[in-house]
């Protein structure tokens, strides 16, 4: 009973951490129809930024946070302007995708090449965990909890109550009416990328202390895949629901197989597209709407 | 139009039977030779008397990967070093870096290359035993030694042409149950990864706890190539009825750290035994030297208290200026360990081409390298000795802790 | 149709098939056979992934749907090739079936599933599939032999010829390519061919023109799975040991790569994407550690500025050189304008 329990907690704290990455990336699904398969490798630089600021250079972390925020900024206006604008008036829309296959491995390669090679840890916010009972909760958790629930509720003040988040909204459902309507298209993309970009690079700072600084962290992203289909296509609640049962799902998949963790997390996303293909809060509507 | 289009068909026809005859004489010479023969074989048995270059070939990792750059480095080291020196039997050495990418496919395409560079003399391969066994019967068509990284049993077994400076699995598989036995652990749990080195391990650990009284409470393996997140993996491990220690084969990247890290957090009372990836300084300094106190095992690699060799070897390196890293590991002098053990032959030997380095190799005995004295064994390695070992705190390093070596156990072969 | 028209096409098809199978004879005399045996394999490695990218070619280029799937039908192919070869003692060519047979099962099985959804879910469904195909290969290992995978496959022998070096396949692979790009074309002037690319273009409209689109798409899923078979059991044959980690999901973007590079409408743009992807380590060698941050921008560049690959650029110059030349301007449609 006590391993059930800490394998429930265990999986949604992962679980934010897949909710994360899919929440970036159903956002730029919609603002620019993309699929971004570079969605694991921006996390991992926002872990190897940690480094590089705290770990390496040693900066005060007030000053290492703003520098990673103007970082992520900049390296989301220039993966706008790669991954996004060349490609508004192409044919063929797998090209954008594949464009982002190539963003990702050159962001990784440059990753290793400029900061670090070896895998490296970076210390918490707040180190030490907290004990009740036979459970523990590293602190780090509370704080990627917190900042998951800013994010949503900053996202949801922003895409519904703020003017111009509804921009943004009319901008991703129909570029040429937003044109039409004197919304610049163009600018409001842009920002939707930095915004994706800065909550994914955050959410590889937050987890930096407790996954470890190296490549590996892309893995993330086949996860978040996993969780987008489970918890319904196109919506920014069914990314966090899905993301959350995706890490349940590996976290109760170790009571009878270590090695076989991705034929059931996998296996589980088939029979949710064999048995309910618009996931767990889906609607049955045949197209995405943005 | 058609009569046209008749003549030019004849004539392709008539050429098509042509290049056929001519290329069907080549299939009866190709079928013949084996594949992954050279034309580089013939050569160099005719000349085996007259001398050339130690043609040294490493195409073990990719180049963009930390091995792979200090390997790299550490190959420019050792060329000025010999050269420097005077060469071997006469003539220089030579060191060619291959990119062996990340995965199966790529390591073969590397290494045929290297396979059929021309005169060469010895290969350095790779650290993953499968690619190695899926490249065995290229390697014993074209008879060149090659020093692999790995320590499989069963590279050997496929191969003649297979050496290793360390030693193999069934060796220190011992070794690790005998820690756990010494240190009260009468039922531990195995947590290795899903090789086919970490699943000989853990059966080898196992026939060894069986035979000597004790059990083996569940072996649990994990990917460490597609797992996010090692807590469920630990959570289980503490967990299983009964058991009293931990016999962990881990790398020394995300999930050595990860396991031992979150053990610490867990407050893990049992022996922790751990093979000889996470007894380096890296790793301490990587993990955090407060999750690696009290980790017991072996390690390939002595302190300089114990082996002044490995100070030397340190100091000497650090100082090139071809060798751009901070820190020396483990796989620096394994590498290096090879490299002379393939000089050591030719010495041996008297002649820098690959027959003289296959026979010079199994003449070693009692050279002393870096990590230990090596001598050839029939299972195709080297070591003579390993160490036992510990991480203990040390408020004199910087670190916080240090690896502690005791006496050198003289491997079993 | 007439006959002579249908003779006349059939005529120009010998004659064409003709001086391909000589020219490849040609090519295997003079340069195969004194090229160095690590190329040789280079090539025909190449030549095995481009059965897997011919199916995705059919998928994405006809059919509009991006299949990620292709790695794990080769290498369900390519295990069970060598497990009944290997452990249940089939000669060769028995074995090569039953892997063929094993992957046509899987496609008709995981299509019946996916092919109802939207391209999205398809695509995300049939990269599933490779994450759990990577991870049954590593482990399962009654079937495939664990992380050591299988080894001692047999070694192909045709027509009294024996095919144990690297060499010798060229020709055989090369034939094989050339008879799928065959196919190919013939499937793309069929009405099965027109209707997929309809299906491609507007679903809703091919459905009110009678297409039934599930059964075209599935179809479709099933042939490229055949195509990724024969590959995957001739890779099996042709390195002799099969392990996991042939089979991951870089090799499937490298097979998307490929596709792209040659031109997603041709197939034999995708030939030379295949060749010209497999030889990148050769060319950038003295790259040395940056060659992988060069691959990922190459593909960002060519993604940009050659979205229809090398086939498309050069159709575009020819047709530029043709307007050039003639001085008329040719009666263009709105697609081949862009």
């Amino acid at each position: 009973m006590i391993l059930f329990l800490q394998q429930t907690v265990t999986g949604i704290c992962v679980g934010l951490a897949y909710a994360m990455i899919a929440m970036g990336l159903i956002l730029l699904l919609r603002a620019a129809g993309v699929m971004n398969f570079a969605q694991g490798n921006l996390m991992a630089l926002g872990a190897y930024f940690a480094y590089l600021f705290l770990g390496k250079l040693h900066l005060n972390p007030a000053i290492a946070v703003i520098l990673a925020i103007l970082s992520l900024i900049a390296v989301g206006i220039v993966f706008c302007c790669v991954c996004f604008f060349p490609f508004k008036r192409t044919k063929w829309p797998q090209a954008m995708l594949i464009c982002t296959i190539g963003a990702g491995t050159v962001i990784s390669e440059c990753c290793l090449c400029f900061i670090t090679t070896e895998t490296k840890s970076v210390d918490p916010i707040v180190a030490g965990s907290l004990h009740l009972g036979s459970f523990i909760i590293p602190y780090q958790y509370f704080f990627i909890f917190g900042v998951t629930a800013l994010m949503m509720v900053g996202l949801w003040l922003l895409f519904d109550k703020a003017y111009c988040g509804r921009v943004m909204s009319a901008a991703a459902q129909n570029k040429y009416a937003a044109d039409l309507l004197g919304i610049p298209t163009n600018l409001t993309t842009m920002l939707t990328f930095c915004i994706v970009v800065l909550m994914v690079g955050t959410a590889g700072w937050l987890l930096a202390p407790v996954y470890r600084v190296s490549n590996s962290l892309s893995i993330f992203q086949a996860r978040a895949f996993a969780a987008l289909i489970i918890g319904g296509f196109g919506s920014l609640p069914g990314a966090i629901v899905g993301g959350i049962a995706v890490g349940l799902i590996e976290s109760y998949s170790t009571y009878f197989t270590t090695t076989y963790k991705d034929v059931v997390v996998f296996g589980a996303l088939l029979l949710v597209l064999a048995v309910r293909p618009q996931g767990i809060l889906g609607s049955k509507v045949k197209k995405d709407k943005a | 139009m058609k009569k046209l289009i008749a003549l030019v068909l004849a004539l392709t026809m008539v050429l098509a039977l042509a290049a056929c005859g001519n290329s069907s004489s080549a299939p009866a010479a190709t079928t013949a030779a084996p594949q992954g023969s050279t034309t580089a074989t013939e050569g160099s048995t005719e000349v085996a008397t007259a001398t050339q270059n130690l043609k040294i070939v490493y195409c073990g990792t990719s180049l963009s990967t930390d091995n792979g750059k200090r390997l790299s480095q550490l190959a420019d080291v050792f060329e000025k070093e010999v050269n420097d020196a005077g060469g071997i039997n006469g003539k220089q050495v030579e060191m060619v870096v291959i990119d062996g990418g990340n995965d199966q496919q790529s390591y073969i395409n590397a290494l045929l290359k290297a396979l059929e560079e021309e005169d060469v003399s010895a290969i350095i391969g790779t650290f993953f035993s499968q690619y190695a066994l899926a490249c065995a019967d290229y390697v014993n068509d074209a008879k060149i030694p090659v020093f692999n990284i790995a320590t499989n049993f069963e590279m050997r077994e496929k191969s003649d042409y297979y050496f290793t400076n360390r030693c193999v699995d069934t060796a220190f598989s011992n070794v690790m149950a005998q820690v756990a036995l010494d240190n009260g652990s009468k039922n531990p749990v195995a947590v290795v990864y899903n090789t086919s080195n970490g699943k000989n391990d853990s059966q080898f650990m196992k026939t060894y706890l069986e035979n000597n009284g004790a059990q083996m409470a569940d072996i649990i393996e994990f990917d460490n190539t597609s797992t996010t997140d090692y807590t469920p993996i630990v959570q289980k491990a503490i967990n299983v009825a009964g058991s009293d220690g931990i016999l962990l084969h881990a790398t020394a990247n995300t999930d050595g750290q990860s396991i031992i890290a979150l053990l610490k957090q867990y407050n893990y009372q049992y022996p922790i035994i751990s093979n000889s990836n996470l007894f380096a300084d890296q790793f301490i300094k990587n993990c955090g030297a407060e999750n690696c106190i009290g980790l017991l095992g072996f390690s390939e690699y002595p302190t300089p208290e114990v082996r002044p060799q490995v100070q030397e070897f340190t100091d000497k390196l650090l100082a090139n200026e071809l060798f751009t890293f901070e820190d020396v590991s483990w796989i620096d002098a394994s590498f290096y360990d090879d490299c002379n053990l393939i000089l050591e032959a030719a010495k041996l030997a008297g002649n820098n081409d690959k027959d003289s380095v296959f026979a010079g190799l199994s003449q070693i005995s009692g050279y002393e390298g870096v990590m230990t004295s090596y001598t050839f064994h029939s299972d195709g390695s080297f070591a003579d000795y390993i160490y036992l070992a510990t991480i203990e705190a040390d408020a004199s390093s910087e670190l916080g802790a240090a690896i502690k070596v005791t006496e050198p156990l003289k491997v079993e072969h | 149709m007439e006959n002579g028209t249908k003779r006349s096409r059939f005529l120009r098809l010998l004659l064409v098939s003709a001086v391909v199978i000589a020219g490849i004879l040609l090519v295997d005399k003079f340069f195969i056979q004194n090229l160095k045996n690590s190329r040789v394999n280079l090539i025909n490695v190449a030549l095995i992934y481009y059965f897997s990218v011919a199916g995705m070619y059919l998928m994405l280029g006809l059919g509009g749907c991006m299949s990620m799937c292709s790695i794990a039908v080769m290498g369900l192919s390519a295990f069970v090739c060598g497990f009944t070869n290997t452990k249940l003692g089939w000669p060769l060519f028995p074995a090569m079936l039953c892997g063929i047979l094993s992957s046509v099962i899987l496609c008709a099985v995981v299509g019946s599933l996916l092919m109802k959804l939207d391209g999205r879910a398809f695509m995300f469904g049939t990269m599933a599939l490779v994450y759990i195909g990577t991870s049954v290969f590593q482990n399962f290992s009654a079937f495939t032999g664990g992380p050591n995978g299988t080894s001692g496959i047999s070694k192909l022998t045709l027509f009294g010829k024996t095919f144990s070096t690297f060499k010798s396949w060229f020709v055989l692979l090369a034939i094989a390519c050339y008879l799928l790009i065959l196919l190919l074309h013939r499937i793309k002037n069929t009405s099965f061919g027109r209707s997929l690319m309809a299906a491609r273009d507007d679903e809703t409209a091919a459905y009110s023109l009678g297409v039934n689109v599930y059964r075209t798409k599935l179809l479709a899923f099933i042939i490229s799975g055949v195509f990724s078979g024969i590959g995957g059991a001739l890779y099996a044959v042709h390195n002799g040991t099969i392990s996991a980690s042939l089979f991951s999901f870089t090799t499937q973007q490298s097979f998307i790569i490929m596709l792209m590079l040659g031109g997603v409408m041709s197939p034999v743009g995708a030939l030379f994407g295949s060749i010209l992807v497999n030889y990148l380590p050769e060319i950038a060698r003295s790259a040395g550690t940056y060659l992988n941050m060069l691959y990922g921008a190459l593909i960002v560049l060519l993604m940009i500025f050659m979205p229809m690959g090398l086939a498309g650029l050069l159709k575009n110059q020819y047709q530029k050189l043709r307007k050039l030349l003639t001085g008329k301007r040719k009666k263009t449609t709105a697609k081949e304008s862009a």
